[in-house]
């Protein structure tokens, strides 16, 4: 069964890439174009996500406050979180530490990166 | 496995035409003594869109516009500076350049550079809160000479500063010995502005601070320096500008917090299963043979056993992850133990319920809420013409049926009314797909008004109301300029300058309207100011010059259609924003080519309003048809006041102008359809057909034709592709029994009525 990667970035172009990259390599996506989009897709899938790969600057909901909101969900305690994210500060990695984030991933990023660093999580 | 990236660039260009889009609504709406902190987070969240979407499809030069955009909106944001006029025409100015930029990758050629650097030189100077320079005026070139590089190409200056890498502040004392006189510190500084440009100095008499922004390492500075001075006299730091984009490859560009291994543990853990042996730890041993492992496998063990007991996470010894992290080029953070292990706390999860599938299913519905196709205009114009020729088939299948009769037939009656009603139904809904709300054509207007007041001096406020009511596609295309011109000459001629306003005890602020309705069949749009209003001497005068036939009694209606004669213009200066030799005839032609009418209302002193007059969709028309002779024409339903026979004695002759009818009080003229087309007519006494009263232009006309057949919908056929331009005729249609039915252009015989 492929495994589930819950990918959330309100720009629909980057989403598609990924989802595009992430499908070629035989997992199967669940695309969110905000945090809270990403709440609502996280919680109707049920308990079978993978990852989630999710963007910082978003309407509605932010990155970090999904995280955050997420990782206070008993069936996300313990699923990888990587931030995609264009600004890699201390200041950044520390803030999305403490939202229960696993990683972070610089953007931009091309798509072999990207399943790089997935299969390194998930295999 | 390779990606071709070209496949994704269609959807970054859609939504950074949107994001360009919105942010251009935002900056205009922007309240800039108190900005609205989510205004200013979405303006900060389009532009950043923008640098991801474009940095990761390569699009570098509209990265590094937006980086800098990014970077001095963020700094707005957090309220590090706050933001003025200036800075939001640069923004504005940004929304143009990334627009040109964007259209330059769209159609695969290249942008215009110069104005991506002037751009990014302006943005730049704002971020580093120096003035903004006139880009290459002769106000840069002065302060240049100020600072000794007289003559130095102010282009080039640009340049560097738009592409300078790093921002170095440099301080040294001003020794006698090291300058000796001005001359020789002018050189040093020279030198140093020719590696880049020097954006702050602060010279003393006993010492010199500067910051340079250049593209030369410290190594090259200090060569230029030792000229001058010993190494040990000079300080050189470099600042972050925050202003260049970012190399990834200087950087880690990714990273875990924890590491992957402890993850997967922990997923396993909370899954209930996978224990000491897995394949993960094989993998990772033969990662490790490979180069690329993390950490020792002892560890590894060790954290799988800790999490299978249900205890926490062991610590990495810092120095390890360091070494780690410096010899890979990436790099992990130890999870902080602070949160305790959730073991067997959760579900598992549940194989007997294929939780795959069930995924799949709501992965399905929840797409299907959101979605919406895009489809090329070029369909929807095919699927509108195949529902006018069924339109046309099922009129004809309507005329065969009523000459049947409707009792022993009674099935294909019934089949026929339904139909009817689907036919109906499709076409409506079909119409439907091409209709676009006007503020596609408003929203453009904020933009116009900003920018035009600000070149006339002037305050106007854009109001706009009804921008949601929808109109065809093709109707907003072709309003989108008349309406420009209608709005620029509100700005130019209508509004006054606020000393003006204030004179005349009107708000300094003057205001436009742009309003949008539907109005029966029509979509009627109104462009009103509170300005000035026509100046009707001024009209009568400027006729009189140009030899027009105008009189002082004239009415006011009729002293207003003056303005649409072509060539006409009052204005007394000639503007950079209206007063370009677009009359307001053209904006006239252009609405009556697309079957409308433009009406003026002014009040002088108190303004005017501009009324256009629209058909919903340039295909259908509600028409009424009339017979004359054998020919059948069609008049549009919405010129038509009303029909009557003329009672004895309403009709009179007028010596030399023809005939007039009277009509409860009123005389109007009286026009016969067999005249106008020369055919022969059945009846051509007035007072055995029929008379058709139209209203065009504000004028009245009462038309003789010799019996009304009755009320369609008809296919608006063009006569001038298929056959040529005929005076009098809009259009054609072919009616139900397969004859072709020419449209009256009433505008057009109203004004032939009247010569």
């Amino acid at each position: 069964m492929a495994k589930t990667i819950l990918a959330v970035d309100d720009s629909t172009s980057i989403r598609q890439m990924v989802a595009f990259t992430l499908k070629s390599a035989g997992y199967s996506v669940i695309e969110a174009a905000d945090g809270q989009e990403g709440l609502d897709k996280a919680n109707a899938s049920g308990d079978a996500i993978s990852l989630v790969l999710t963007d910082q600057n978003m309407p509605k909901m932010d990155g970090l406050t999904f995280i955050k909101t997420l990782r206070t969900q008993p069936k996300f305690v313990a699923t990888p979180i990587l931030m995609l994210t264009t600004e890699s500060s201390d200041d950044m990695k520390a803030q999305g530490k403490a939202a229960g984030a696993t990683g972070w991933l610089v953007k931009p990023f091309d798509p072999h990166k990207l399943l790089e660093v997935v299969k390194k999580v998930i295999g | 496995m390779s990606i071709d990236m070209s496949q994704f660039y269609q959807a970054f260009f859609e939504e950074t035409v949107e994001q360009l889009g919105s942010m251009e609504s935002l900056l205009l709406a922007l309240d800039l003594d108190s900005p609205d902190a989510d205004q200013l987070n979405a303006i900060f969240r389009a532009a950043h869109s923008i640098k991801g979407g474009s940095g990761t499809f390569g699009f570098t030069d509209m990265t590094e516009v937006t980086h800098i955009l990014e970077t001095l909106l963020d700094r707005i944001r957090k309220n590090e500076i706050a933001i003025t006029s200036e800075m939001v025409d640069a923004f504005l100015l940004a929304v143009d350049v990334l627009r040109e930029i964007l259209g330059a990758h769209q159609s695969g050629n290249t942008a215009d550079t110069e104005a991506t650097i002037e751009l990014c030189g302006k943005l730049e100077r704002l971020a580093l809160g120096s003035p903004v320079i006139q880009a290459k005026g002769a106000h840069r070139n002065s302060q240049r000479s100020a600072v000794g590089a007289a003559g130095n190409e102010a282009r080039v200056g640009d340049l560097k500063e738009a592409v300078s890498k790093h921002a170095y502040q440099i301080k040294f004392p001003r020794t006698p010995t090291a300058f000796p006189s001005k001359k020789h510190l002018d050189s040093l500084l020279e030198n140093l502005n020719n590696t880049g440009s020097i954006s702050k100095q602060e010279i003393t008499a006993k010492a010199v601070k500067l910051v340079l922004k250049t593209n030369a390492s410290e190594e090259e500075l200090r060569e230029i320096f030792s000229f001058f001075l010993k190494p040990k006299q000079l300080s050189i730091t470099e600042q972050d500008t925050g202003l260049s984009v970012p190399t990834p490859h200087d950087e880690q560009v990714y990273g875990f917090f924890e590491e992957p291994e402890q993850i997967r543990a922990r997923i396993e853990e909370a899954q209930g299963y996978g224990l000491f042996v897995e394949p993960e730890t094989i993998r990772s041993a033969v990662d490790n043979a490979q180069g690329y492992g993390f950490f020792e496998e002892t560890e590894k063990i060790k954290a799988r056993v800790e999490n299978s007991q249900g205890y926490g996470l062991f610590v990495e010894p810092e120095t390890i992850k360091t070494a780690v992290e410096n010899q890979q080029g990436y790099g992990f953070f130890n999870e902080v133990a602070d949160k305790s292990q959730p073991t067997g706390q959760f579900p598992a999860v549940r194989q007997e319920d294929n939780p795959g599938r069930r995924i799949t299913d709501k992965a399905a519905a929840a797409t299907l809420g959101d979605s919406s196709i895009r489809v090329s205009v070029g369909k929807v114009d095919k699927m509108v013409n195949l529902v006018g020729e069924l339109v046309i088939t099922q009129a004809m299948l309507a005329e065969t049926i009523s000459k049947m009769d409707a009792a022993s037939n009674e099935s294909l009656v019934t089949g026929l009314v339904q139909l009817e009603r689907n036919t109906r139904d499709l076409q409506e809904s079909v119409m439907s797909v091409r209709m676009m709300p006007i503020n596609v054509v408003f929203s453009r207007f904020q933009r116009v008004v900003r920018d035009s007041a600000g070149k006339l001096n002037k305050k106007v406020q854009l109001k706009v109301v009804g921008e949601s009511t929808e109109l065809d596609k093709g109707l907003i295309e072709k309003v989108s300029d008349p309406l420009t011109h209608l709005v620029r000459n509100s700005l130019d001629h209508g509004i006054e300058t606020p000393d003006e306003r204030i004179a005349k005890g009107k708000n300094p602020v003057g205001t436009i309207t742009l309003r949008a309705a539907h109005q029966g069949g029509n979509i009627v749009i109104e462009v009103s100011d509170d300005g000035a209003g026509l100046n009707r001497e001024r009209i009568i005068a400027k006729a009189r010059e140009k030899g027009m036939p105008v009189s002082d009694g004239m009415s006011d209606a009729d002293v207003w259609q003056i303005i649409f004669a072509p060539g006409f213009s009052t204005a007394a200066v000639i503007t950079d924003v209206s007063g370009r030799g677009v009359g307001m005839d053209v904006v006239k032609k252009n609405i009556e080519s697309i079957g409308g009418r433009v009406d003026i209302v002014s009040q002088q002193g108190s303004g005017s309003t501009i009324t256009i007059r629209l058909p919903l969709t340039l295909a259908i028309l509600d028409g009424m048809s009339i017979a004359v002779g054998e020919q059948i024409y069609i008049l549009p339903l919405s010129f038509i006041s009303e029909s009557l026979q003329p009672g004895l004695g309403d009709i009179k002759d007028i010596s030399g102008q023809g005939q007039v009818v009277h009509v409860r009080g009123e005389y109007l003229p009286l026009l016969a359809l067999y005249n106008v087309f020369k055919v022969d007519a059945k009846y051509t006494d007035p007072m055995e057909g029929i008379l058709v009263l139209l209203e065009a232009e504000g004028n009245k006309v009462a038309l003789q034709v010799d019996e009304l057949l009755g009320q369609h919908q008809v296919v608006i056929k063009s006569l001038e592709t298929n056959y040529r331009k005929v005076a009098g005729v809009s259009g054609a249609t072919i009616m139900g029994d397969g004859r072709v039915a020419l449209i009256i252009d009433v505008g057009a015989l109203v004004k032939l009525s009247k010569h």
